[in-house]
C-alpha cells in the first residue's frame, strides 16, 4: 500500500484518499488551531472549534483547486485560516454588539450586511477558495474586498498601502480573474 | 472586547507559535469533517439523480452484452437513507455507522441490493433498493421470508418500500430479535424475500438470497431503576443502552389481570421525549413480548444517541387499552417519568 508522506499528500488528498486527511490533520492542525486561537480565542471558544473544522472542511472538499508545491500548501491553509477566523471574529462582534442592546434601534439597514446575508456559507467557501488561488499581494486585497467586504479605503490602511495603489491592484486583479469562468461568476 | 477585527488583518501567520491539539480533538474533527461531507454530498447527487439515471443505463446496457453475470453485481444505489425523513430519528445518522454489505442480486427482472446495516445491540436496521422492469406501485409489499438473524427466539420488525423514479425503490428495515442471552456481538442475518407483491392482480416472484454478518456497535449499559403506576398498569424503566448511533430503552410494563378481562391488549408506549436541555427525539418503537399472555411485556424503544450534554430525558407513556383488532380503543397517558443520565 502507498503510504502518505510530504510529497505526495497533496494528490492524494485531492484524490479523497482517508490517510491523506489524517496527515493533513496530523501535519497542519497544530499551525491552524494556533491561528484560530489567536484571532478567537478573546471572543469565543467554540469558535475556534468551528474555525478548525470549516478551514479542514473546505479543504477536503475543494483541495482540487488547490495548485502548488507543497511548500506552498502551508502558506495557503493558514491564509484560508486567517482570513476564516477574521470573518468568524466579525461575525460574532456584531452578535455580541446586538446583544449589548440600545445602539441597535438607532442603526440604519446596512446594505453590504444584508447582502452577506445572502450569501450562504457554502458559497462563501467557494469564495474563500477562489481567492486563494490569487498571487499573494492580490490575495490579500481581494480577501478583503470580497470575502470581507471592506472599503478600498480600509484596505489601504490595513496593508498600508494608499488608496490609489489599492485601487489599481484590484483593477488588475479583476482583469486577470476574468480569464477564469468561475470565478467571473463570483466577482462580476 | 479590546480588539477590532481590523487589528488581525496585519496578523503575521508566518511565524506564528504552533499550538498542539489533543489527539481527541483530532479524531473529532476528522470524523465531523467526514460526516459533514457526507450529508452535504446527498442533495447534489439527488439534484443529478435524472442524468445519473440515463448514464447508468447505458452503462448497464454495455456490461449486460460482455458480462452478464457481473453486471448484477454492481451495487446500483447510495445513501438510501437519505430518502427518508429522519430527523431527530435513531435513523438520522445510520450511514455514519452503518457497514457497507453492497450485495445485489437479480431474479425475474428485478435486482434488489442491500447496501448498509446497523446492528445496535437491540435492533438491526437495512438500507435495501429495488430496480425493477415493470412498474410495482407506489408502495410494494415483500413476501417471503423476512430477515432472520441466527440464534434468534423471536422477531418483531417491518421495512417501508418507496418508489423513487420510475424503475426504483429505496427501503429501510429494522428489526428487533430476542436472544434467549445477551445479544452476540456479531449477528448472522439472511434474507430471502420470494415475491414482490403490488396488489392481488399483480405479483413478481423470484429468487433473491442475501447472507452477511454485521458487528454490534460498541455501548455501555447504565442500569436505572424508575416506576409509574397508573390505571392498574405498573411500567418500569431498568436499562438505557447506549451506543455512538442510538440510545434504547429499556422497560417492562405489568398490569392488574382483572384489566385484561375488559381489554385484552394493553401496551405501554411513548412517541416523543424530550432532554434537559431541550432537544427533542422522535422514539422508534422496538415492540412488546409477553410470555404469559399479556400480563407482564418486556419492550424497548430507540432514539438518536443522546446529546452528550444532557443530564437527564423526560417523557410521558401512553397505554393503549385495546379490545384488539381495531375494535376499540382508549388511549391514556400516565405520569411523566425522568431518567437520570450518566
Amino acid at each position: 500500500m502507498m503510504r502518505c508522506s510530504a510529497k505526495n499528500f497533496i494528490s492524494r488528498l485531492q484524490n479523497k484518499k482517508e490517510d491523506a486527511l489524517d496527515y493533513v490533520i496530523e501535519h497542519y492542525s497544530s499551525f491552524v488551531n494556533a491561528i484560530a486561537y489567536k484571532i478567537l480565542s478573546d471572543i469565543n471558544k467554540d469558535a475556534i472549534e468551528e474555525c478548525v473544522n470549516d478551514v479542514f472542511l473546505a479543504i477536503w472538499q475543494n483541495a482540487k483547486q488547490f495548485e502548488g508545491q507543497p511548500e506552498d500548501f502551508k502558506k495557503w491553509i493558514g491564509m484560508l485560516t486567517k482570513y476564516k477566523a477574521i470573518d468568524i471574529f466579525r461575525r460574532l462582534e456584531k452578535q455580541q454588539a446586538r446583544e449589548k442592546g440600545d445602539e441597535e434601534l438607532s442603526q440604519k439597514p446596512d446594505v453590504k450586511e444584508t447582502e452577506r446575508e445572502f450569501l450562504k456559507k457554502e458559497q462563501r467557501n467557494d469564495l474563500l477558495f477562489a481567492i486563494s488561488c490569487l498571487e499573494s499581494v492580490d490575495r490579500d486585497i481581494f480577501m478583503m474586498k470580497f470575502f470581507l467586504q471592506l472599503t478600498n479605503t480600509e484596505i489601504a490602511e490595513a496593508l498600508h498601502l494608499s488608496k490609489a495603489a489599492v485601487e489599481n491592484r484590484l483593477y488588475r486583479g479583476k482583469k486577470k480573474l476574468a480569464t477564469s469562468i468561475k470565478l467571473r461568476e463570483v466577482f462580476i | 472586547m479590546t480588539k477590532s477585527y481590523k487589528d488581525w488583518l496585519s496578523l503575521d501567520i508566518e511565524n506564528i507559535e504552533p499550538l498542539e491539539m489533543s489527539s481527541q480533538q483530532k479524531d473529532k474533527l476528522k470524523q465531523r469533517v467526514f460526516k459533514q461531507t457526507v450529508k452535504k454530498r446527498v442533495p447534489k447527487w439527488v439534484r443529478h439523480l435524472s442524468a445519473a439515471a440515463i448514464i447508468g443505463i447505458g452503462t448497464v446496457t454495455t456490461v449486460t452484452t460482455a458480462f452478464p453475470t457481473l453486471a448484477s453485481q454492481i451495487p446500483f444505489m447510495k445513501n438510501i437513507a437519505s430518502y427518508f425523513n429522519n430527523k431527530d430519528t435513531m435513523f438520522e445518522n445510520f450511514d455514519s455507522y452503518a457497514t457497507e454489505i453492497g450485495q445485489v442480486q437479480t431474479s425475474n427482472g428485478i435486482s434488489m441490493m442491500i447496501e448498509n446495516a446497523v446492528f445496535d445491540g437491540t435492533s438491526l436496521t437495512i438500507s435495501f433498493a429495488l430496480e425493477s422492469d415493470t412498474d410495482l406501485g407506489s408502495h410494494p409489499f415483500i413476501q417471503g421470508n423476512f430477515i432472520d438473524i441466527k440464534g434468534s427466539e423471536a422477531m418483531g420488525g417491518g421495512s417501508r418500500l418507496e418508489k423513487i423514479s420510475d424503475n426504483k425503490y429505496v427501503g429501510l428495515a429494522n428489526v428487533t430479535p430476542y436472544f434467549d442471552k445477551e445479544a452476540p456481538e456479531e449477528v448472522e442475518v439472511s434474507w430471502t424475500p420470494q415475491a414482490f407483491y403490488v396488489n392481488t392482480d399483480k405479483i413478481v416472484k423470484g429468487d433473491w438470497a442475501f447472507h452477511f454478518k454485521v458487528s454490534k456497535l460498541a455501548g455501555e449499559l447504565q442500569l436505572i431503576n424508575e416506576t409509574v403506576t397508573n390505571y392498574d398498569v405498573t411500567a418500569r424503566f431498568t436499562s438505557l443502552e447506549k451506543n455512538e448511533m442510538s440510545t434504547i430503552i429499556h422497560y417492562e410494563y405489568e398490569m392488574d389481570p382483572e384489566l385484561l378481562k375488559k381489554w385484552p391488549e394493553v401496551t405501554v408506549q411513548f412517541d416523543e421525549l424530550q432532554d434537559n436541555a431541550g432537544n427533542k427525539y422522535t422514539v422508534h418503537g422496538n415492540g412488546a413480548r409477553s410470555l404469559d399472555n399479556g400480563i407482564s411485556y418486556k419492550s424497548s424503544a430507540t432514539i438518536q444517541a443522546i446529546h452528550s450534554s444532557a443530564k437527564s430525558i423526560t417523557f410521558v407513556p401512553v397505554v393503549y387499552f385495546s379490545l384488539g383488532s381495531g375494535k376499540g380503543m382508549e388511549i391514556k397517558e400516565m405520569d411523566p417519568v425522568t431518567l437520570p443520565i450518566k
